[in-house]
């Protein structure tokens, strides 16, 4: 299957990563050339077959509910590439 | 002799015998390294200062009478997708260059427990996606057995650092193949625990129903020894399975194969697998049953949709494992207009081809009109294909198959088409998705003097059988103490 340059461009929206022109026409040439190669997955009579989200061996394991120590605030903000004090600064998004 | 020609086994009794000092080990790696990481490219971050304060810790201990056990002193590398509290931590991704995590992942922080000396951070295909290591936005990583040829990935750094005898052992992690497929590339064991064996808390996520930490030796002991010390449940991965884990070490001492029964899936000997690697397969086989192993055919019907199925889903989970990346909370950060600009701008700059490629591809498979026919469906088939493996396994206590379809490519040599590249992983991902153990054992060489490996792949929670017949297959042959030409 072909997809166009909108199939391209609105994956990288909802991404949230910008492409120039060059780039939404490669990645558009490789997706088609992966979603051609996908269509094998169509051939086949799925019906009765439960899908498998994951190959846990066994369940879960649940643990008692108790505070237990966390990361302190000045390691969580150690990497920010902007912060102040306690908190992370982000470019305003209210006017 | 120098003291990294030993296996990693070798030197934990050296250090107990008082032979050696984990100071005389540390110091030997870190001058290999320097010797030969230029042309070898594996290490992304070397941590001289505290391997050595490490390692004098090791000595004191054991001068105290206090040793922990193997591990104790025994120099080691991590894949740099796993965290370590102050070292580095970048994925080979611009977008974490800088990173240094404020915490250790858990397979980290059991292997100090355990007196291991981790030497630093080895290279890797940017975020683990890809099969040659090339996808790293910092170094190229080499085949220590033709520097003009990939070490495979995407743990590239750490199988070329334990054959090229830079460290004892080494951690990586496998989504699809990126375990084994360098350890057989590199002629190393490169063992992937059934999935939820350990724990992945602090390891940076791609594929999180796929992805299992494992680990890299030059033998099957050693990797055993390295795989009892990270395994076991840990509260901090709910995912962690709490079964006991048995004790691998001892399965790989006198280990037999005799009665025990392989299967050999008709579906992964197929054309364009190259002569040569299906012929070192054949050649592991007949010793195999030389050693009392009974063989026999058997189908795994469903291989041929694995790829699909595979890439369907990793994709479409890479993608929402990446959305973290934003430029606020760590990393790399454009700071250019508003939030939205942030993101776009910082996911844009950070991010190379191959994961753009892989989180447009999961998006897309995850968007209304393309999740009931895509995602849906590869799930589906990943059922069948976990199903094709357990009536196998009805029948056989192992499965022995080639690891990839070929020796190790030519550095550069990549595949205009991304499906291309993909169909080289073919032998490796159903063990991922249908959650099973698999390991890469060296089998032979190809008349390129390339490594090739045999994968066996066994029932989940059953690494034991892997490694007993892992094990018994090294007693029997030596394709395991040959070192590579290139760095010596």
């Amino acid at each position: 299957m072909e997809l166009a340059r909108e199939d391209v461009e609105r994956a990288a929206r909802l991404a949230a990563i910008a492409l120039d022109e060059e780039e939404v026409e490669r990645f558009r040439r490789d997706l088609s050339s992966m979603v051609t190669y996908l269509d094998r997955l169509l051939s086949l009579d799925l019906d009765d077959v439960p899908p498998m989200a994951h190959a846990s061996a066994g369940i879960a394991p649940t643990r008692s509910d108790e505070v237990q120590p966390g990361l302190p605030v000045e390691k969580a903000v150690a990497n920010a590439p902007q912060s102040d004090g306690p908190f992370f600064v982000v470019p305003r998004i209210i006017e | 002799m120098n003291p990294t020609d030993l296996t990693l086994r070798e030197l934990a009794d050296a250090l107990a015998a008082g032979e050696l000092s984990s100071e005389e080990a540390t110091r030997a790696c870190l001058d290999r390294i320097r010797a030969t990481d230029e042309r070898l490219g594996a290490f992304l971050h070397v941590a001289e200062e505290t391997a050595l304060a490490r390692a004098r810790e090791s000595d004191r201990r054991r001068r105290e009478g206090n040793a922990l056990g193997a591990l104790d002193g025994v120099p080691v590398a991590l894949k740099d997708n796993i965290s370590t509290a102050g070292m580095p931590t970048t994925c080979a991704s611009r977008i974490l260059e800088g990173y240094v995590p404020p915490f250790d992942a858990t397979v980290a922080r059991r292997l100090g427990d355990a007196g291991a000396v981790v030497l630093g951070k080895v290279n890797l295909d940017e975020f683990a996606m890809g099969s040659t290591t090339e996808t790293s936005a910092y170094r190229v990583t080499r085949n220590p057995w033709d520097l003009s040829r990939s070490p495979g990935g995407s743990s590239g750094g750490s199988a070329a650092a334990v054959a090229a005898r830079q460290v004892y052992g080494a951690l990586g992690t496998d989504t699809g193949g990126s375990i084994r497929q360098p350890a057989s590339h590199c002629g190393v064991v490169g063992i992937k625990p059934t999935y939820g064996r350990c724990s992945r808390y602090g390891v940076v996520a791609y594929a999180s129903s796929l992805d299992q930490v494992g680990t890299f030796g030059r033998t099957v002991e050693d990797a055993a020894i390295l795989l009892q010390a990270i395994a076991g449940h840990d509260p901090l991965d709910s995912t962690s399975v709490s079964e006991p884990v048995p004790d691998w070490v001892a399965a790989t001492r006198g280990a037999s194969v005799e009665g025990m029964r392989l299967g050999i899936p008709k579906e992964y000997f197929v054309q364009g697998v190259d002569p040569e690697v299906e012929g070192a397969i054949r050649a592991a086989i007949a010793t195999l049953v030389s050693l009392g192993a009974k063989v026999e055919e058997i189908s795994l019907p469903h291989t041929e949709y694995a790829i699909a199925a595979y890439y369907v889903v990793a994709a479409a989970e890479a993608s929402s494992n990446l959305a973290r990346f934003d430029g606020i909370r760590y990393g790399l950060s454009v700071r250019e207009g508003g939030l939205r600009d942030v993101y776009l701008k910082t996911r844009a700059a950070g991010f190379g081809p191959e994961v753009k490629r892989r989180i447009l591809a999961g998006t897309w498979a995850l968007s209304s009109g393309n999740y009931e026919q895509y995602s849906i469906r590869a799930q589906k088939v990943r059922t069948l294909i976990r199903r094709d493996f357990e009536e196998a396994f009805k029948r056989v206590d192992a499965i022995v198959t080639p690891v990839a379809p070929t020796a190790a490519r030519r550095l550069g040599e990549k595949a205009e088409d991304p499906v291309e590249a993909y169909l080289a992983d073919v032998f490796t991902l159903a063990c991922n998705l249908a959650g099973l153990p698999g390991m890469s054992v060296p089998c032979g060489f190809t008349s390129k003097g390339l490594p090739v490996g045999m994968q066996l792949l066994g029932r989940p929670m059953d690494e034991a059988t892997l490694f007993r017949v892992g094990a018994a297959y090294q007693q029997a042959t030596d394709w395991h103490r040959q070192s590579p030409p290139e760095v010596a």
